[in-house]
């Protein structure tokens, strides 16, 4: 009894082993693909970066007006006052050459070494660039793009990967000193460390120190939380003994020194010893001093604790402490020791400002989407390179911002509790390159984001009616089309189309009689409009508005030609930017370049440009359009200051549901967009709500460049003519401008009703032009 | 300032001079501006009269290239910063095209577009880069542009620009477009060989290219 008893147990003692046996086996084995898994695989998961252009530097350009220091902020270069020592520094006189240590960059053309280069300049102007090096001129510089945003899954951490060999020796014995001295003497586990951690554990009653290795911490910090269990520490040393057996120590190092968790910076973890050098010092890790490498390595142990930026005495007692260890190890000379100790703690505060255009971002994922998995996107580390200039995108938010809260303050109505808030949206254009520059899709991304500019089909109202002047004015008056001194009717007009009748109208029903075609642009006449676009015919009108860039469906209905179809903002922009291009549509580029973490060059997108209309009219029109800023229904642009040569159109809707302005200088593009997301009346025109924000926009944005007159292309003449008669100017006129005509199709009489006056011809007497209030 | 000009305009200037189609040959070499005999005959010309002056089975004549003092002198000593570091971008631009490195010259092309979008040259760079890649569309629109840029008072330039484009057009296969387009060249340059010889090429038959664009630019 007693032995089949002592046999039972004697049994079930093999099978507890055997079963033991089997699951630690098992145990082990889930261990050792965790590890290899992490190994292989996490370490090389980085999100995609969406890049800002980079600032072209170069003799001409003014750097107070593209916001320079600004931008070198926020691309964290340390402001010095002696030599520049290390990439990323610049020195500022007062007055003077500006000297700036350029970093190293991989461009989506090649890599760009770091240099020094000088700006001289006179004012804020820059007269001539550099190389610190060589002494050679450069026609121009770039300063590298900043980041617009990461690509992440779900967390938010920066990794910058390093291999051990870029890893200066100081830092590595910093961390060798202050962590694990017998690293390469241990398998794994340090078991002198563990028996004096728990020793002091015990004395002390609590867990309150640890014995881990490096190759715990970094098991730690790849699989387990900050949990402090005696489970959870048999499991750590199980990993460390599993990546032991299985990795170099040179291996285990370089994982290390890439996944060691180093602070924070507001939402976002510090890890790796690459992303901490730049976080604290904006340097590289080879750049870092013997003091700068021991404040990093004396950070891991607590780095929110240690942290220079919170704790600045307890960081550099922190550090000299590190940099005795290392003196103790015999790693470090007496003098390099006393000279780091003696070192202050050298960090750069970090701004916390950052190039932030979220609802771009939000445009290119959905473009990205569209090509790549968003696997790819969020591990595979690829570079996006767009145009955005992050100081338009900042001018942009503030005109935005500034120009809507503005409007609220004097039309208080606007502001009331009844449905969503005053909205508005505004895209930026370069119309050489279509390259979006600015983009903002709403009042603030915080709290909606509905992107306008993208998303939104509004009526363009008047915005829509340059078309019609394209389409009329590409067939010369001389050859029975129009020029822009024929003559059109402003009155009231039934147009029956398709067995359906229209009868537009005048704002406020007032009519002008005839004008001519510029005063029917300048003045936005509905009536003179809507009877020109009969003539040329709304086909062709449909046509040219199809072919400069409007994809939005366009019904056939007279009404199009004043807007009351459906369009997006950007479609406008497009649209219009064929003007200020000379006819040439570029096609829209949000994406420059994508580029993999080799360099590698996955896709490019240089300009491309078709033709739509012919470089003539887009001049003529252009030259209309001019007068719409200059004398017409944004002549308050002028008022508001904007003085640079621009050209433009308000655009306003029914009952006062949208306000619009689409207005170029031959270097930038921006449509604005004010309204109510519900469509309801915001009450006022386009030269009441869109256009301050636009001059708010442009004045900044193209404060950099002088500025540029529209030029005439060939087969445009440019003729001094009377406006009221649309005849060549006399003496005796009173008003006289400029009018460009297509060669051949000028006015070749004086003008009739002030050469009778000069003497010179005799003719009818001038008639007063004024509006005819028809009730 | 000087200097830079006429470094920037020169390998031009002989770039484009070596742009224009025809046959390959000899004649095609550029030579020294003074024996170029850079007189520019302007006046209007009978397509005709080109064809039969200059038959497509006889040599033709040496090039007449556009006088690079003449070009330059069109430049004026004030010429602003900014475009001077657009023409010099341009001028790197044509150095690493000549070297056949067409993505780093595409990069200052539009780097000096952007410091100056009304620098011709850099517009007809990236037209003569498209013809190259037989993207013909693009090297239309782009010829137009630099076309419009240089405006009228630079009928050299000009006359050069209208014969990429008649190239273009050309290989395209819109003979109508690419015949007008040489005739104004010739229009404007008598001595266009490029222009011409695209003529001769035309004539009234239809043409065959015999090697593709980029030997045509050589």
């Amino acid at each position: 009894m007693v032995r089949r008893f002592v046999l039972g147990l004697v049994l079930l003692a093999f099978a507890a082993i055997a079963f033991g046996a089997v699951a630690a086996r098992q145990y082990l084995r889930r261990l050792d693909a965790l590890v290899v898994e992490k190994f292989s695989g996490r370490r090389w998961d980085f999100p995609s970066k969406i890049y800002s252009a980079p600032t072209l530097l170069y003799p001409g350009l003014d750097i107070e007006g593209i916001g320079l220091w600004r931008r070198l902020r926020r691309l964290q270069y340390r402001p010095v006052q002696g030599d520049l020592a290390f990439p990323g520094e610049y020195r500022a006189p007062r007055s003077g050459p500006v000297d700036v240590y350029l970093r190293e960059f991989l461009y989506p053309n090649g890599f760009h070494a770091a240099r020094r280069v000088r700006l001289e300049r006179a004012g804020p102007r820059i007269t001539r660039i550099v190389s610190l090096e060589s002494g050679e001129d450069l026609a121009a510089v770039e300063l590298e793009p900043e980041v617009l945003a990461g690509l992440y899954e779900n967390i938010w951490e920066e990794r910058r990967l390093v291999r051990l060999d870029e890893l200066p020796a100081k830092l590595i014995h910093a961390i060798l000193a202050t962590e694990d001295q017998r690293f390469f003497q241990h398998r794994g586990i340090d078991l002198a460390g563990i028996a004096r951690a728990f020793w002091v554990n015990l004395t002390t009653g609590k867990i309150v120190q640890g014995g881990s290795t490096l190759t715990q911490q970094l098991m730690k910090n790849f699989f387990l939380t900050e949990e402090r269990t005696v489970r959870r520490k048999v499991r750590e040393i199980a990993m460390a003994l599993v990546a032991e057996r299985r990795y170099s120590k040179r291996e285990i190092l370089e994982n290390y020194v890439n996944e060691i968790y180093l602070g924070q910076n507001g939402a976002q973890g510090i890890f790796g010893v690459r992303e901490a050098a730049h976080f604290y010092f904006r340097k590289k890790p080879s750049d870092l001093t013997l003091a700068e490498s021991a404040l990093i390595a004396g950070l891991i142990k607590a780095p929110n604790r240690y942290s220079p930026f919170l704790h600045p005495e307890r960081a550099l007692r922190r550090r000299n402490y590190v940099l005795h260890l290392m003196h103790k190890s015999r790693l470090i000379s007496e003098g390099e020791l006393r000279e780091a100790t003696a070192a202050p703690l050298g960090v750069v505060p970090w701004e916390g400002e950052r190039a932030d255009a979220p609802y771009f971002v939000d445009f290119l994922r959905r473009e990205l989407a569209q090509t790549y998995p968003s696997e790819v996107l969020t591990k595979e580390g690829l570079r996006i390179f767009t145009g955005l200039d992050p100081e338009m995108q900042r001018a942009a938010e503030r005109a935005l911002e500034e120009g809507l809260a503005a409007l609220e303050k004097r039309y208080p109505r606007l502001a009331g509790t009844g449905g969503g808030k005053l909205q508005g949206c505004l895209v930026a254009l370069e119309p050489q390159t279509g390259e979006i520059k600015a983009m903002m899709g709403g009042r603030d991304y915080s709290e909606t984001q509905f992107n306008r500019v993208t998303q939104s089909r509004r009526q363009p109202g008047s915005i829509f009616k340059p078309f019609t002047y394209v389409a009329a004015l590409d067939r010369p008056a001389s050859a029975g089309g129009w020029n822009p001194t024929s003559h059109v009717e402003d009155a009231p007009f039934t147009w029956e189309y398709e067995g359906r009748e229209w009868s537009p109208a005048n704002y406020r029903g007032t009519y002008f009689g005839l004008v001519t075609v510029r005063q029917a642009l300048e003045l936005s006449l509905n009536g003179a409009t809507a009877r020109l676009a009969r003539e040329v015919g709304l086909e062709r009108v449909r046509e040219v508005a199809r072919r400069m860039g409007i994809s939005s469906p366009l019904p056939l209905y007279p009404s199009m030609v004043l807007g009351s179809v459906e369009v997006s903002p950007l479609e406008v922009a497009q649209a219009y930017a064929v003007l200020a291009n000379q006819g040439l549509r570029a096609t829209p580029l949000a994406i420059r370049a994508v580029v993999d973490p080799s360099g590698r060059v996955v896709e490019r997108h240089p300009f491309e440009v078709e033709r739509a209309i012919s470089p003539q009219v887009a001049f003529l029109v252009t030259h209309l359009l001019e007068g719409v800023l200059d004398r017409g229904t944004a002549a308050s642009a002028r008022r508001l200051g904007f003085q640079r040569p621009a050209a433009g159109k308000t655009g306003t809707t029914n009952e006062y549901m949208d306000a619009w302005f689409a207005g170029f200088t031959p270097d930038l593009l921006a449509v604005v967009w004010v309204g109510f997301d519900e469509k309801r009346p915001v009450g006022l025109s386009g030269s009441q709500a869109a256009l301050p924000i636009w001059v708010r926009f442009m004045s900044e944005a193209t404060a950099a460049r002088p500025p540029r007159p529209f030029l005439p292309p060939p087969g445009v003449h440019l003729v001094r003519i009377d406006p009221l008669s649309g005849e060549l100017a006399t003496p005796a006129c009173a008003e006289v401008i400029e009018e460009a005509f297509l060669a051949d199709d000028e006015p070749k009489t004086p003008c009739h009703l002030h050469a009778a006056l000069a003497g010179a011809v005799s003719g009818p007497q001038p008639q007063e032009f004024r509006p005819i209030r028809i009730p | 300032m000087k200097a830079v000009h006429f470094s920037l305009i020169a390998p031009l200037l002989l770039m484009a001079a070596c742009s224009a189609p025809g046959p390959k040959s000899p004649q095609y070499a550029p030579r020294a501006p003074e024996e170029n005999v850079p007189a520019l005959q302007s006046g209007p010309l009978e397509e005709e009269a080109i064809v039969q002056e200059v038959p497509s089975q006889e040599p033709i004549e040496p090039a007449v290239t556009p006088d690079p003092a003449e070009v330059l002198a069109s430049i004026p000593p004030d010429t602003p910063p900014e475009r001077v570091a657009s023409l010099r971008l341009t001028e790197e631009a044509s150095g690493l095209l000549a070297r056949g490195d067409t993505p780093a010259a595409l990069d200052r092309l539009e780097k000096a577009i952007r410091i100056d979008p009304a620098n011709p040259y850099a517009y007809y760079l990236l037209a003569q880069m498209h013809l190259r890649a037989e993207r013909f569309d693009q090297a239309v629109a782009f010829a137009e542009k630099a076309e419009v840029l240089f405006g009228s008072s630079n009928p050299a330039w000009q006359s050069q620009t209208l014969a990429l484009k008649g190239s273009a057009f050309e290989h395209a296969g819109r003979y109508p477009e690419a015949r007008e387009a040489y005739r104004r060249a010739v229009e404007l340059v008598r001595g266009n060989v490029a222009a011409r010889a695209g003529l001769a090429r035309l004539g009234s038959a239809p043409p065959v290219h015999s090697s593709p664009p980029g030997e045509l630019l050589q």
